[in-house]
């Protein structure tokens, strides 16, 4: 490539991340800055003092601790179901013969057709019926089913590349089955138990719809309604409303950070689903 | 040795293992599922309890698509316009785009992790925070106006603010989902592009092959696949947007960015809402999307035997 030509790819590349930038920081640099200077100003970061003690208000007054945790036990616990009940599953589907086997599957695989927002009204009228509307429990179950399609396909498919001779020689030294999948076959899954908590963690943590509709009781509130509380006063103040927002993609960066290579692999396998 | 015993040990086995995972399907899943549907033909006014839903046969879906209820129609026909002009956008948008920055990203040699980190950013943090940056990048006083007043294109700004305008405020609301959405689209065409064989290309320059027919013979079959991938991906996001609206706009101004998830939240959720009509809403917004994506493989999807001339 010419001298020029490089010139040009690297600034086309340099453009396209200030675009994907450009919000990010803004979200940070309006949360420094006094009230009244957020839209006064067109400089992205505070001209006098940096305002960091709106990050205490945010977190202590308006009860961002709360939605914090909150958020961290759903995903938490989301991503434990995911993993357990998917591997245990998958590993049924995949290794053992048993009738129906192939049918279950693939009415498992069907679900990821059935469209979020239109089963919410009767997942509403069940949970009321069974109690667990306004639990932890009652946002937590709908999260792992909803994964249930991608997860046990990653898994079945994962299990089914390692070499049979390894679970008929588990069964000659006489492991039995669940000692087979704890054991041999879940040690060797780590990308695929990366992949599926890299991707849903992220889902589970961003959701807006299910907490919306699920929850009532703002103890039980998560991040995402949080910080539509923040706006609820008449009059919005952006740097409090842009620090709660911060407070709430802190961990989806981390998040992203450390397992990134597996939520690339997951993006690959999602679309390959559709 | 018993075989059938041994047979047996081993199906009892499975289906231990796949009972829990059964059991919340049930419940969850395939219950809420049929459940929808069956209370898509049935009237069942919010804040009533479920033992006074009435069969009311097709009439939900003559409320809302053919002027049974004469508001509702309305409503829904716009909601269903911007949901396709948005899908539209996004088609012709997307597709494009993220090819041109895959395309761009592979030409490059140096800093190319970090490019990509950088690109998948807008994906990984949308989310209502990131709604309301996006709000506020739009507001009146938004970077936004600040940027053309300062550059002196006042004419271009807009008083109300991008999304507080009628002619606005779509287009505005494409730009964030776009954003949103792109990453994905991007990450699959340049895993397609890192996946050619280059060993390819070679031979094609010693055979003497020009840039388009390496383009042709070459690049595309295998964009092909990726491409009816992504239109599907972008057809769905598009379709079933709901979290963008709802925190940037709720559908105004006046409706100018109203979709039909938007609706069916509130004919569930709001007082003088319908139970019924919502899930019957829904599931007709599901076979739309479900027709449009068989469309798209038809018509970009592989048919066996092409490659072979």
């Amino acid at each position: 490539m010419t001298k020029a030509k490089t010139g040009a790819l690297y600034g086309l590349l340099l453009l396209w991340s200030f675009l994907c930038l450009y919000p990010l920081l803004w979200m940070v640099g309006a949360s420094l800055k006094a009230p009244m200077d957020v839209m006064s100003t067109f400089s992205l970061f505070p001209q006098g003092k940096w305002h960091w003690e709106t990050y205490a208000e945010v977190w202590n007054r308006l009860n961002f601790f709360s939605y914090f945790w909150n958020s961290v036990i759903v995903t938490l616990s989301t991503l434990i179901g995911i993993n357990v009940l998917y591997s245990m599953a998958a590993f049924a589907f995949a290794k053992l013969r048993f009738p129906g086997n192939n049918a279950l599957f693939v009415l498992f695989l069907g679900m990821m057709f059935v469209p979020g927002i239109t089963v919410m009204v009767p997942l509403y009228l069940t949970e009321n019926y069974l109690g667990i509307l306004n639990t932890y429990i009652g946002l937590i179950l709908p999260s792992i089913n909803g994964a249930a399609p991608m997860a046990i396909f990653l898994f079945r498919n994962y299990f089914r590349s390692i070499p049979h001779e390894l679970f008929e020689s588990a069964k000659m030294e006489g492991a039995g089955i669940m000692r087979t999948l704890l054991q041999i076959y879940l040690p060797l899954s780590v990308p695929i138990l990366a992949t599926l908590t890299a991707i849903n963690f992220l889902g589970s943590w961003n959701s807006l719809i299910l907490p919306m509709v699920i929850l009532s009781d703002q103890s039980l509130f998560t991040l995402p309604i949080g910080v539509m509380l923040l706006d609820s006063g008449v009059f919005r103040q952006w740097n409090v409303l842009m620090a709660g927002a911060l407070i709430s993609i802190v961990p989806i960066l981390l998040c992203f950070g450390f397992l990134q290579k597996y939520y690339i692999k997951g993006l690959s396998a999602g679309a390959v689903k559709a | 040795m018993n075989y059938r015993k041994a047979a047996r040990r081993e199906a009892l086995a499975g289906y231990l293992l796949i009972a829990p995972a059964v059991g919340l399907f049930i419940v969850i899943g395939l219950f809420t599922v049929l459940f929808s549907i069956v209370l898509s033909f049935f009237s069942l006014p919010q804040g009533q309890l479920i033992w006074n839903a009435k069969f009311v046969g097709l009439d939900n879906f003559k409320d809302f698509l053919s002027g049974g209820n004469y508001i509702l129609s309305g409503f829904f026909r716009q909601a269903i316009v911007n949901n396709l002009w948005i899908a539209f956008a996004m088609v012709v948008i997307v597709i494009p785009l993220a090819l041109i920055i895959a395309v761009l990203l592979e030409k490059a040699t140096r800093g190319v992790r970090l490019f990509r980190t950088i690109f998948l950013l807008p994906m990984v943090t949308s989310s209502v925070a990131i709604y309301y940056v996006w709000q506020g990048l739009y507001d009146p006083t938004g970077s936004i106006n600040q940027l053309l007043a300062s550059i002196g294109l006042d004419s271009w700004i807009a008083k109300n603010g991008w999304i507080g305008e009628m002619h606005t405020a779509l287009p505005a609301i494409i730009v964030t989902i776009v954003w949103g959405a792109l990453p994905h689209s991007l990450i699959l065409y340049f895993a397609g592009l890192q996946a050619v064989d280059t060993h390819l290309y070679e031979a094609a320059d010693i055979d003497g092959a020009n840039a388009w027919q390496k383009l042709v013979r070459i690049t595309w079959p295998v964009l092909k696949p990726i491409t009816v991938i992504v239109m599907i991906m972008n057809l769905n996001v598009a379709l079933q947007v709901f979290d963008q609206i709802w925190v940037m706009t709720k559908g105004g101004p006046a409706g100018a960015t109203q979709v039909v998830n938007v609706l069916v939240y509130q004919q569930a959720f709001f007082q003088d809402g319908n139970m019924g009509v919502a899930n019957a809403m829904g599931w007709t917004m599901f076979m739309l999307t479900f027709i449009l994506s068989l469309i798209s493989l038809k018509l970009f999807g592989d048919k066996k035997g092409e490659e072979s001339h």
